[in-house]
């Protein structure tokens, strides 16, 4: 046995000793170092490719956009118009008189960290990026509001298809066919005459113009009053774009033009325009970001390094939290069984921040599900069940966390200007929803049978149960549930195969749009089955006008035509729970819309 | 003995293969969507299907043809589906070593625990010493990892705030002493069965024909005991070593989540929840080659114990 072992510990150490055992040792606690800790890993710094809040929070620390949002202000008023301040731009954008140019003038002084000047071409480039079918990323659909945009991609969408040698004879032609006369002769093994070709195309199409290297005049389709809140977004974020254009590279085989991503992850390589640049990324380790002297604001900044820990498990971050290894931590989420009494009991460091956020259910409108006619169809049954939820019971002994409760889609103060509607069916009255719910004929020799569904993880079934326990009671409904883990569940929910749904959705800008746009009839994310004629054309008018008091009226009206439709159940708004050393922690502001400016955040070491 | 490894060797790509099939039908019938974060949101769909044609997942022909291109033209296991930054390659080159270590002291930690349990109680039979060998086993099968993990995670937390002296990290993998608790939680259950096999097997042995005559010939009890059964007794736990080996130096889903260890388990697990599926290729195709060579180095270190034992 003894010599197995030696056998064993001569195969398996050495070349484990070579690799240093996989150790990545921590580095000492310095001062001046912000740490925080998330409970995801990095998913990609790609600006133009992210979809996600954790990747945001790095991006946006190395990335300056056009503008930005002053926490500081979002903190004490979300809401608050003034709250966007420029950013990479020197002021605010103009709009033009067609209400949908927007001129955006570049600090002649902002730098990127190599010291090259910071100019429109940069940004220019890499919303180009994002524009590209073989480059898009899930937020590219902001970037294609722009004039233009959409012709470019469906363009090289056909070229790639001439490009690509196993395209099928049919697609072949018709890609031809939609192609100008002087773009059908490309064929395999033309990638990079024709990526060339694409960058003067994408020239001639996207209205996005650089009649100088500090000025960018953007032209979009439609007009878009919150676009320069938009362009806070890390999808609008630059790119230093010599460095970034010589990433990128051409398949021979497809002609699909690829970003070497490297370039991603590597300090000398990832230029920065903003408070910090990359110093190291142990993938879904740490990453650290120091800081960048170049920034504009590099004398004012507050700290000198920005270390991230990816902690899953929310028990080893409590305790590194505890241990005072950890400033600020973000893996325990507010859905855990930890978080009610962490707020009872350490009520200055375990902060509550409302969400822009709603979580409800879905109600399927379609008149059959599975084959089975579908008796939330009836919009008589759809308000009793919503009428007989008490959310203030559910979030005082539920949730224990007391959300705010919502009766309706958009969360109130959030977004400037627009007041949400009441909803009236969607306040507790059992009485009534008992009324309703005989009048579409069910009782107690007719009881209503349905499903409810909802994803495994997150804290979903103790809300859900709560919830089926009560149209028992009040309703004297028979409901069963099924739970599906969260890729099932999103394909049950899309396809319709659902009578009442668990859902939730997340704001991403400051316009009533970002959560009505769910409910318009043929809208991709609309799984409820709500087709509503006039709701559409209550948005569509809504969103061509350049008047904030008449949009939000407009807005107010399809909430309100929505909500009496009852095609959704709001339950409340979300909370996020972040834990922060509050004696050591200064300037974090902490808002609702998540903006973050790190280099103003002072710690102090005890 | 040459056969056999000649042999060993001639399967592993048909052995490989049909793992690669099937794993490659299951993962593309997997509900999800890597592209797809953890939220509501929903990709805009003509952009979708860009994203889609950009990894070749259009079809699972074009998806297939490409990766067994790569794979073969260029000894590549092509970029991870979610980790879009990040080729599965240097996730796998990344998390393996640490995995490895791991596993190869749990393994450690099993043997050394397993072999003093076992033969304290296969030694002393009807004493408080089998009683407690016998709780080492039955602790070590019954106690899932998950909570001893857990247990020895709140003990870390406690010297920590007690004796700081003997302070040790927090989850993490950042030196040799954040190896010692996650090993200790990994290596239990087997430990628990290295103990049952040799307790059964000594207990035997040390009645047989070949110990009583060493016995008789002056050899002493201890002797017998190390010198002569013990080698025996090891060889039904040799068999067991192999695919242990295997799968503790492969990744533990559980115990790297507990102790916050970047290991290959974590990947494996999200690589299916997030129907990551080039990530997922790379990680079984890694473990099978893993698990074929294990077992052939325990029959190799079979046919050299024992050479009763024909191979070929």
């Amino acid at each position: 046995m003894l010599k197995v072992l030696g056998l064993f510990l001569l195969l398996v150490v050495p070349p484990l000793a070579w690799l240093n055992f996989g150790f990545k040792p921590a580095p000492d606690r310095r001062p001046d170092t912000l740490v925080y800790a998330t409970s995801s890993k990095i998913i990609t710094l790609d600006p133009q490719k992210t979809q996600s809040l954790n990747d945001g929070r790095i991006i946006s620390s190395m990335l300056e956009p056009l503008v930005r949002f002053d926490p500081g202000r979002l903190a004490a008023d979300p809401g608050d118009p003034a709250a966007l301040i420029p950013g990479a731009a020197e002021a605010l954008p103009t709009l033009g008189e067609d209400g949908r140019t927007y001129t955006f003038r570049i600090r002649p002084d902002a730098k990127w960290s190599n010291g090259d000047a910071v100019t429109a071409h940069d940004f220019d480039r890499a919303w180009m990026r994002g524009m590209f079918p073989d480059m898009v990323g899930p937020y590219s659909d902001k970037l294609l509001i722009i004039e233009g945009g959409d012709a470019f991609f469906a363009w090289r969408g056909n070229v790639l298809k001439l490009l690509n040698a196993q395209t099928p004879a049919a697609e072949l032609e018709a890609a031809r066919q939609a192609l100008p006369e002087a773009d059908r002769h490309w064929k395999p093994g033309d990638g990079q005459a024709a990526f060339e070709r694409s960058i003067e195309r994408y020239d001639e199409l996207v209205r996005v113009d650089t009649p100088d290297d500090h000025t960018l005049i953007v032209r979009l389709k439609s007009v878009t009053p919150y676009f320069p809140e938009l362009v806070s977004f890390v999808t609008f974020a630059p790119l230093h774009e010599a460095s970034a254009m010589d990433a990128l590279s051409v398949d021979p085989d497809s002609g699909f033009v690829t970003m070497d991503t490297t370039y991603f992850q590597r300090p000398d390589r990832y230029m920065a325009n903003g408070a910090y640049t990359l110093d190291l990324w142990e993938f879904g380790q740490r990453l650290e970001l120091v800081a960048n002297p170049n920034y504009r604001l590099h004398s004012e900044r507050r700290n000198q390094r920005i270390v991230m820990l990816v902690i899953e498990d929310e028990g080893v971050a409590l305790l590194k939290f505890n241990r005072g290894e950890v400033d600020w931590c973000l893996s325990v989420a507010a859905s855990s069984s930890l978080a009610s009494e962490l707020v009872a009991k350490r009520p200055l460091e375990a902060q509550l921040i409302t969400a822009v956020a709603t979580y409800y259910y879905s109600l399927n409108c379609s008149p059959m599900v599975g084959g089975r006619p579908n008796p939330v169809a009836d919009v008589r049954v759809r308000r009793a069940l919503s009428m007989a939820i008490d959310r203030d019971e559910l979030v005082r002994s539920v949730t224990r966390l007391y959300q705010p409760v919502a009766d309706s889609f958009v969360p109130e103060g959030q977004v400037p200007g627009y007041t949400p509607p009441d909803g009236q069916y969607h306040r507790y009255d059992p009485d009534a929803a008992r009324a309703l719910l005989a009048e579409a004929g069910y009782g107690p020799n007719n009881p209503l049978r349905f499903e409810l569904v909802y994803n495994t993880n997150g804290g979903h079934e103790t809300p859900a149960q709560a919830i089926v326990q009560m149209w028992r009671d009040k309703l004297g409904a028979t409901v069963t549930t099924s739970a599906y883990e969260w890729g099932e569940f999103t394909e049950v929910r899309r396809g319709k195969r659902y009578e009442v749904a668990r859902n939730g959705w997340f704001g991403d800008y400051r316009d009533p749009s970002t959560f009505l746009e769910l409910f318009r009839s043929d809208g991709t994310l609309n799984v409820t089955g709500y087709a509503d004629t006039e709701f559409d054309r209550l948005l569509d008018e809504a969103g061509a006008s350049l008047d904030p008091e008449r949009r939000a009226e407009l807005y107010a009206q399809a909430e309100t035509r929505m909500l009496d439709a009852a095609p959704m159940i709001p339950l409340w708004h979300y909370f996020d729970l972040h834990l922060v050393h509050n004696t050591r922690v200064t300037g974090l502001n902490l808002n609702p819309w998540n903006a973050l400016a790190l280099h103003e955040v002072a710690v102090t070491l005890p | 003995m040459l056969t056999l490894i000649a042999r060993r060797l001639i399967q592993l790509p048909i052995i490989l293969a049909l793992v690669f099939s099937a794993t490659f039908t299951l993962a593309w019938v997997l509900p999800g969507d890597p592209f797809r974060g953890a939220d509501e949101r929903q990709v805009d769909p003509a952009i979708e299907a860009a994203m889609r044609a950009q990894y070749n997942l259009d079809s699972p022909w074009s998806f297939l043809r490409s990766y067994t291109k790569e794979l073969f033209t260029e000894a590549d296991l092509g970029p991870s589906l979610k980790y879009r930054d990040r080729k599965v390659a240097d996730i796998l080159g990344e998390a393996l070593p640490v995995s490895a270590t791991l596993g190869a002291a749990a393994i450690g930690v099993a043997l050394l625990i397993g072999t003093v349990a076992g033969v304290v109680g296969a030694l002393k039979p009807g004493t408080a010493l089998e009683a407690g060998s016998l709780g080492v086993a039955l602790i070590g099968v019954s106690l899932p990892s998950f909570v001893t993990g857990t247990l020895l995670l709140a003990f870390a937390g406690v010297l920590a705030t007690h004796a700081p002296a003997f302070a040790l990290p927090i989850g993490g993998w950042t030196g040799p002493s954040a190896v010692l608790l996650p090993a200790i939680a990994l290596g239990l259950t087997p430990a628990a069965y290295i103990a049952r096999l040799l307790r059964l097997g000594l207990a035997d042995l040390m009645h047989s024909d070949f110990v009583r005559t060493a016995r008789a010939k002056g050899v002493s009890p201890n002797r017998a005991l190390f010198g002569h059964a013990l080698k025996v007794a090891y060889l039904p736990v040799l068999s067991f070593l192999g695919p242990a080996a295997a799968s503790a130096m492969t990744g533990s889903f559980v115990i790297e989540q507990v102790f916050n260890i970047p290991g290959l388990g974590e990947h494996f697990v999200n690589a299916v929840l997030n129907k990551d599926q080039t990530l997922l290729l790379g990680i079984v195709l890694t473990y099978s080659t893993i698990l074929v060579l294990f077992n052939l180095v325990v029959d190799v270190a079979y046919g050299w114990l024992d050479p009763r034992i024909e191979l070929g």
